[in-house]
């Protein structure tokens, strides 16, 4: 799976006019995308940020 | 000595602040090599504001209990005309032209500054090579905890009477607990972060750092802004206690803790504190994004100036999609509302401050970002409400290593949180006792009279 995600963090580290080593940042953009998976359960339609 | 005890008798004119102020100079010079908890020590400056302290104070131009009082300042808040690292290769050489509003407020009430202490880089979990990391005063293979490390360290070897900090996922309590010492978060905006280096806007707070809770009182008067909130009488507290898993020696002190404090307030009911997963999440989710917004400009300009750690996170940061920091402060919203709910039930939480003792500095450092996550399991839920919380020694483990008591309240609570703390540590004594690596020459001065 870290080969869909290494261009993505390449495109967005490009965009952002930072240069990365993706490679190396898989694993904690991983971890990020499990924490926004448990986000939004629970929440209520009407909370505001 | 404690501040307070070293206050009055600065203040009985029993105790020369240029004495005092050689004495840390001297324990600093003979044992911070070994502890690592200073980046930059000002000398000449210590001494010149030792000696404007003791003219004004003989002259009758007393300024209040900190006048005369050496301490250190963690190296994230601006100094004018002494370098400010912020614990990065980023800053090694940078020497800011202004006062942060903390350290004006330090000034005026006539402190002695004896220099700036180390820290996680940018307080971001990770020490930068260039600075190496402060040692737990308690055990020199173990860490001193992140990102107030040297605040603490250099406060319970005694290097320094007391420290200022800055905590956004629990950089004051964490170290706190593991040194020993006292910490507190305060109320989020008591303490003004004009002139603090930020991680994370919305997460940092600004507070004290001293051996008893009395000491850190008389600091967080001097620093905080005019602030709202009573004290609640503690005998009329209704406590909830939490009692998340956690190592088993940890678990045994903060029961003892509850029990000790069980006559001496209202009630004790069992609160349970749910989606802690949650919590984490949004927690991560908003810093992530924050401290890379901030950095983005020096990322691009520097990379190679930050620690490989670091550098990795703020970069991961900028994968955060708007969409999802949104989320995460909706979820902080709900956190808010949660928590005032608890705190309609009873007054403050009490609950450990760490789920281990200090770890080694190697399991630290290897542990990389799931450690820290774990660090910061029972402290961050504090960051996202904005209430204050501070950690005061509740005893040992098994192992000898401190173990930190958390007292958390309500927004504007600070004032009960410190009461409650005070009447712990009176009826637990913990904090007489002294790490293996401490200071006898500032003991010592304060002993010969």
């Amino acid at each position: 799976m870290s080969e869909d995600i290494v261009p993505l963090i390449e495109l967005l580290a490009d965009r952002a006019g930072v240069s990365v080593d993706a490679t190396r940042l898989d694993g904690l953009v991983r971890r990020m995308l499990d924490d926004w998976a448990i986000l939004l359960p629970g929440l209520d339609p009407d909370e505001e940020p | 000595m404690t501040l307070a005890q070293l206050s009055a008798a600065i203040a009985r004119r029993d105790l020369s602040p240029v004495e005092i102020t050689a004495a840390c100079l001297r324990d600093i010079a003979a044992l911070d090599g070994r502890l690592n908890s200073f980046i930059t020590v000002t000398a000449e400056r210590a001494l010149e504001d030792a000696r404007r302290a003791e003219s004004e104070i003989m002259t009758g131009r007393y300024r209040g209990p900190l006048h005369g009082v050496p301490i250190a300042l963690k190296d994230i808040f601006t100094t004018r005309g002494i370098r400010t690292t912020c614990g990065s290769g980023v800053l090694r050489d940078w020497v800011p032209d202004t006062d942060a509003d903390v350290v004006r407020r330090l000034i005026d009430a006539g402190v002695v500054l004896l220099g700036k202490l180390n820290m996680s880089e940018f307080a971001y979990g990770a020490i930068h090579p260039e600075f190496g990391p402060p040692r737990n005063p308690w055990d020199e293979r173990r860490f001193a905890g992140g990102s107030s490390s040297g605040s603490a360290a250099a406060v319970a070897a005694g290097l320094c009477y007391g420290s200022v900090g800055t905590d956004t996922g629990g950089s004051i309590r964490g170290p706190a607990s593991f040194c020993g010492i006292v910490g507190l978060k305060p109320t989020y905006g008591a303490v003004s972060r004009t002139g603090v280096i930020p991680l994370s806007w919305s997460l940092d707070h600004v507070g004290p750092m001293a051996r008893t809770v009395e000491d850190a009182r008389l600091l967080f008067d001097v620093i905080r802004e005019d602030t709202p909130g009573a004290t609640k009488e503690v005998q009329s507290l209704r406590i909830g206690a939490v009692r998340p898993e956690v190592q088993p020696d940890i678990a045994a002190r903060v029961d003892a803790a509850l029990e000790l404090l069980a006559p001496r307030v209202r009630e004790i009911e069992e609160v349970a504190l749910p989606h802690l997963d949650q919590i984490i999440a949004a927690w991560w989710t908003i810093c992530l994004a924050e401290a890379a917004a901030y950095h983005q400009l020096l990322l691009a300009e520097r990379p190679g100036d930050y620690g490989a750690p670091v550098r990795e996170r703020l970069q991961a940061g900028l994968m955060v999609p708007a969409v999802q920091y949104l989320q995460a402060r909706r979820v902080r919203r709900r956190v808010r509302r949660m928590f005032a709910g608890i705190f309609e039930r009873v007054d403050v939480l009490v609950l450990p401050a760490t789920l281990t003792d200090a770890p080694t500095l190697e399991a630290a450092v290897s542990g990389g970002w799931e450690a820290m996550r774990d660090r910061i399991g029972l402290l961050a839920p504090f960051n996202l409400t904005g209430g204050p919380a501070v950690s005061v020694p509740c005893g040992f483990t098994a192992g000898g290593l401190p173990v930190g008591l958390q007292i958390a309240g309500p927004v504007w609570g600070d004032r009960t949180v410190l009461a409650l703390a005070s009447v712990f540590e009176e009826a637990a004594g913990v904090w007489r006792q002294r790490p293996p690596l401490s200071a006898p020459g500032v003991l010592a001065v304060g002993q010969q009279r």
